[in-house]
């Protein structure tokens, strides 16, 4: 029972990283209807850039300061050179220029801090035991941080005009277009939730794992296949889907073998592909007559 | 007059081919060159799938390495020689590609580029653990020199000559699907689907059709690839590498097969003529698809029709040449 | 027998019905009209004969056989062509081609042709080239065969696919809105492409809000409002009939303008 608990968290808060960027992705095909296949780069941008800070100043100043910093990058420069101006072509030429971004950024870290994988330092350490469970601090605080950073999303989206302003675009850029919204504003406002969540995400999940160059790569796929089972688009599906990927990886792990870790996401993909192929949340997706 | 001028660039396009392994010194090079021809067949196929059925398939390695795992095992394991091998590859990625493409292209949209990609994943995972058959992580290996009949294709020139045959068969019937009925089909499933059907196309047969199709392809780049290293290596089948052959395609211009070539072989040998920017030159390499991208978004296929309206225009009179470029 | 029998067809998407209970009968070579305001449920008749929609209700006959609820590709094989009120050419194919593209159901030559380009693929293919220049000459668009489709003005871009229709070799012919977005003389010549069509003996529905088109063409008229069918007849009758003038009033002036 104990043990169980354990998986249970463990799942939860892998589950939460894939929910994030889950989330990432549905907001910016929400707001775009594409793909950023750069995703992943926010992730170990922000991993190594707050490790390197971390030497000039406290671990949690470095941080905030990575996620300000990335986030930024994304509502500006990047948007402006890999999205707007393929705003209007289909969505495959934004998928290309975003993998050819993530292609510069991923070999310009590697420049920059070296291609062998290295260990995060450790702000959060160390295990908590309750009544014979034992529980990863980071997890807890992968739960807490992702909970929070998802009811503040939906605080914004729901209770503030700039929210009611992208939940229009979303629905109908023509008719938020007419309404006075001005959709570069909105692209770089996704853009911006974009990478604050792929941020905070490789905050989050450094200290379980190394600092690698694929990290980004790694949690972009993930989030991906959440996307996938929760449904294209949806908010829900994307925390749903995330969570769901999370708790099955470890529990098959634990219970069947852990050689097949990322084979059960796949798997659960194509399960669901195949009895809900839209997700679990999705939409019918027909061309309009 | 259009079909006479293009057969004269195929001609002098074939004798450069034939021609350009004896100007080449280095195995490296050559080693390349077989590469290049191996990526080519890869965008090709993409380009039946993607760039003219306009299905984003985003999972090329994947085909690929069932070829070369297919014609590996089929010639260690049954000791066949290269054309059975290489028959026996085709058939099981068009059967790989016949059971993908089948309920996933009934999906289809942006979910069948995801579904694709996990596909492409799940395939790398058994690449790489079913151990008794594919070798495991360490690879398949002991896959021995291709040989057709009396011929054995020991060097990477030699090699190079067998695997340009095989190009030009798929560059054949790639160009043949293209200005066909069946290349129209499938433009026309690119275009519109719901006029492509009250056309009386039915749709999902020629989607599951270029799929297929585009499998083949594949098996034929997986089974040159698995004689070409003799050894199959489970890392090669990556998810970035198909993404190579999707900016391949892009680079080149979609639905142009020509462009394709062109964009498969100068993205084959940019990072090597990159090289000299040593660490610089992956991110160089992933500015310039961006660039390319961006300001060419036709590709070089597109590039090739404007200096040809410029010469044409320039051709006609001098005086309505700026009216000429605009229209 | 009539060629089309329409019979209390339904449409419903979700709470709203936007065709509930239609009738409409086409004969073999007649020019019907079919008119109403925006939003009336004439374009979702036009889906649901060509098999675009599912049928919630009634039937759809063709030469007496049942087409409700075939795939959209079956029902064009029996020789039911259209055109689309927003227009679908197939962007990457020149105008010849786009033609050419509605040749695929009547073309014999199977894959191994292709591949092969067997002397009866070569054949063929001659013979359908020269058929779509014929068809684009009956269109007045052979000069621009080699150019992209999507290069045509708007109003040529309608008549392409007018042609491109016409290449299934139609028994009917469905022209959905042909004349929106055309100028004046592009509308004569647009009534004049269609005269010629219905010459050549192939039934047309003709589905329009300008009115002055439907009147010079269609020998009888049906008439739609809020999904359903309020007049059938002459256009001498639809013109006096209250019910349409009613349906038409308080209308925009574009729409009420009858010629």
């Amino acid at each position: 029972m104990g043990s169980l608990v354990q998986i249970g968290v463990n799942g939860l808060a892998q589950g939460s990283i894939y929910a994030l960027l889950a989330l990432a992705i549905a907001v910016i095909y929400n707001t775009t209807e594409t793909f950023n296949f750069a995703q992943g780069e926010f992730v170990l941008l922000a991993a190594y850039l707050s490790a390197s800070l971390m030497g000039v100043m406290p671990w949690y100043l470095a941080m905030l300061v990575a996620i300000a910093a990335i986030s930024l990058f994304g509502a500006t420069a990047f948007q402006r050179v890999a999205y707007w101006p393929l705003r209007n072509a289909t969505f495959e030429f934004v998928i290309v220029s975003t993998l050819g971004v993530s292609l510069f950024l991923r070999n310009i870290a590697k420049i920059i801090w070296g291609a062998i994988p290295r260990p995060y330092p450790e702000y959060f350490g160390g295990v908590w035991r309750v009544a014979g469970i034992s529980i990863v601090k980071q997890h807890v605080l992968i739960l807490a941080v992702t909970g929070l950073l998802i009811f503040l999303f939906y605080l914004f989206m729901m209770k503030t005009t700039l929210g009611a302003m992208m939940r229009a675009t979303a629905q109908n850029k023509q008719a938020a277009t007419l309404m006075g919204v001005k959709v570069n504003r909105m692209v770089s406002l996704t853009y911006f939730f974009a990478a604050l969540l792929g941020s905070v995400a490789g905050i989050l999940i450094a200290p379980i794992y190394f600092l690698t160059i694929d990290m980004g790569m790694a949690t972009m796929n993930k989030g991906f296949a959440a996307t996938i089972v929760g449904g294209f688009g949806s908010i829900p599906g994307a925390i749903v889907g995330g969570l769901l990927l999370g708790l099955v990886e470890a529990f098959a792990t634990a219970f069947i073998s852990p050689v097949y870790k990322d084979a059960y996401t796949f798997v659960t993909l194509i399960a669901i592909l195949v009895f809900l192929p839209r997700g679990i949340f999705g939409e019918r997706i027909a061309e309009k007559v | 007059m259009r079909f006479k001028r293009s057969y004269l660039w195929y001609l002098i396009g074939l004798v450069a081919l034939l021609v350009l392994p004896q100007v080449i010194s280095s195995p490296y090079t050559m080693f390349l060159l077989n590469m290049a021809v191996i990526y080519i067949i890869l965008a090709l196929g993409l380009n039946v799938v993607f760039g003219m059925t306009g299905m984003l398939n985003l999972a090329s390695l994947a085909f690929s390495g069932i070829g070369a795992y297919t014609s590996g095992v089929l010639a260690v394991r049954f000791g066949l020689p290269f054309p059975l091998a290489l028959i026996g590859a085709v058939l099981v990625t068009m059967a790989f590609g016949l059971v993908i493409g089948l309920p996933t292209i009934r999906i289809g949209g942006h979910y069948l580029a995801f579904m694709t990609i996990a596909f492409g994943e799940i395939m790398r995972l058994i690449f790489q653990n079913w151990t008794p058959v594919t070798g495991g992580a360490i690879g398949l290996s002991g896959i021995k020199y291709a040989t057709i009949g009396p011929l054995v294709f020991k060097t990477h020139w030699s090699y190079y000559y067998l695997s340009v045959t095989l190009l030009l068969i798929m560059v054949y019937i790639a160009n043949r699907v293209r200005v066909s009925k069946l290349g129209r089909a499938f433009e026309a499933v690119r275009g519109s689907e719901v006029a492509a059907r009250a056309l009386g196309i039915n749709t999902y047969y020629h989607k599951v059709l270029a799929f297929v199709l585009g499998a083949a392809f594949g098996g034929v780049a997986g089974t040159l690839y698995a004689f070409l290293m003799r050894y199959v290596d489970p890392g090669t089948f990556t998810f970035e590498d198909s993404a190579r052959v999707l900016t391949m395609v892009m680079v080149g211009g979609r639905g142009s097969i020509a462009g394709v070539v062109v964009g498969a072989f100068l993205l084959t040998f940019l990072p090597e003529w990159l090289r000299f920017l040593k660490d610089y030159y992956m991110a160089i390499y992933g500015l310039g698809i961006l660039l390319i991208v961006l300001f060419l978004p036709g590709g070089v296929a597109s590039l090739w029709d404007k200096v040809r309206a410029r010469l044409a225009a320039s051709r006609r009179s001098p005086a309505v040449q700026t009216s000429a470029g605009k229209g | 027998m009539a060629l089309l029998e329409v019979n209390q067809a339904v449409k419903r998407f979700g709470g709203l019905v936007a065709v509930n209970k239609v009738d409409l009968t086409i004969e073999k070579g007649e020019i019907r009209g079919l008119i109403g305001p925006n939003g009336s449920g004439k374009s979702t008749m036009v889906n649901l004969i060509s098999g675009v929609y599912r049928n919630d209700g009634g039937s759809i006959k063709l030469d007496g056989r049942e087409i409700a609820n075939l795939p959209a590709h079956t029902i064009a094989n029996l020789r039911v062509s259209r055109t689309f009120q927003t227009i679908r050419l197939f962007g990457t194919l020149s105008v010849q081609e786009n033609v050419m593209v509605g040749f695929y159901a009547r073309s014999k030559s199977n894959l191994a042709d292709v591949i092969l380009n067997s002397p009866r693929l070569v054949k063929e293919e001659a013979g359908l080239r020269k058929r779509a220049e014929e068809l684009l000459d009956l269109v007045e668009l052979k000069p621009f065969k080699d150019q992209p489709g999507k290069s045509l003005t708007l109003g040529r871009q309608r008549v392409l696919e007018i042609a491109r229709a016409l290449a299934a070799e139609p028994k009917l012919l469905i022209l959905d809105e042909p004349a929106a977005g055309m100028n004046p003389s592009e509308k004569e010549w647009l009534v004049d492409v269609i005269r010629r069509i219905s010459q050549s003996g192939v039934s047309i529905l003709l589905i329009e809000h300008h009115m002055p088109v439907v009147m010079a063409l269609a020998e009888h008229i049906a008439v739609m409002n809020f999904g359903v069918k309020i007049a059938d007849g002459t256009p001498e009758e639809i013109r006096q009939n209250d019910a349409v003038i009613e349906a038409y009033l308080g209308r925009r002036e574009d729409d009420v303008a009858v010629g």
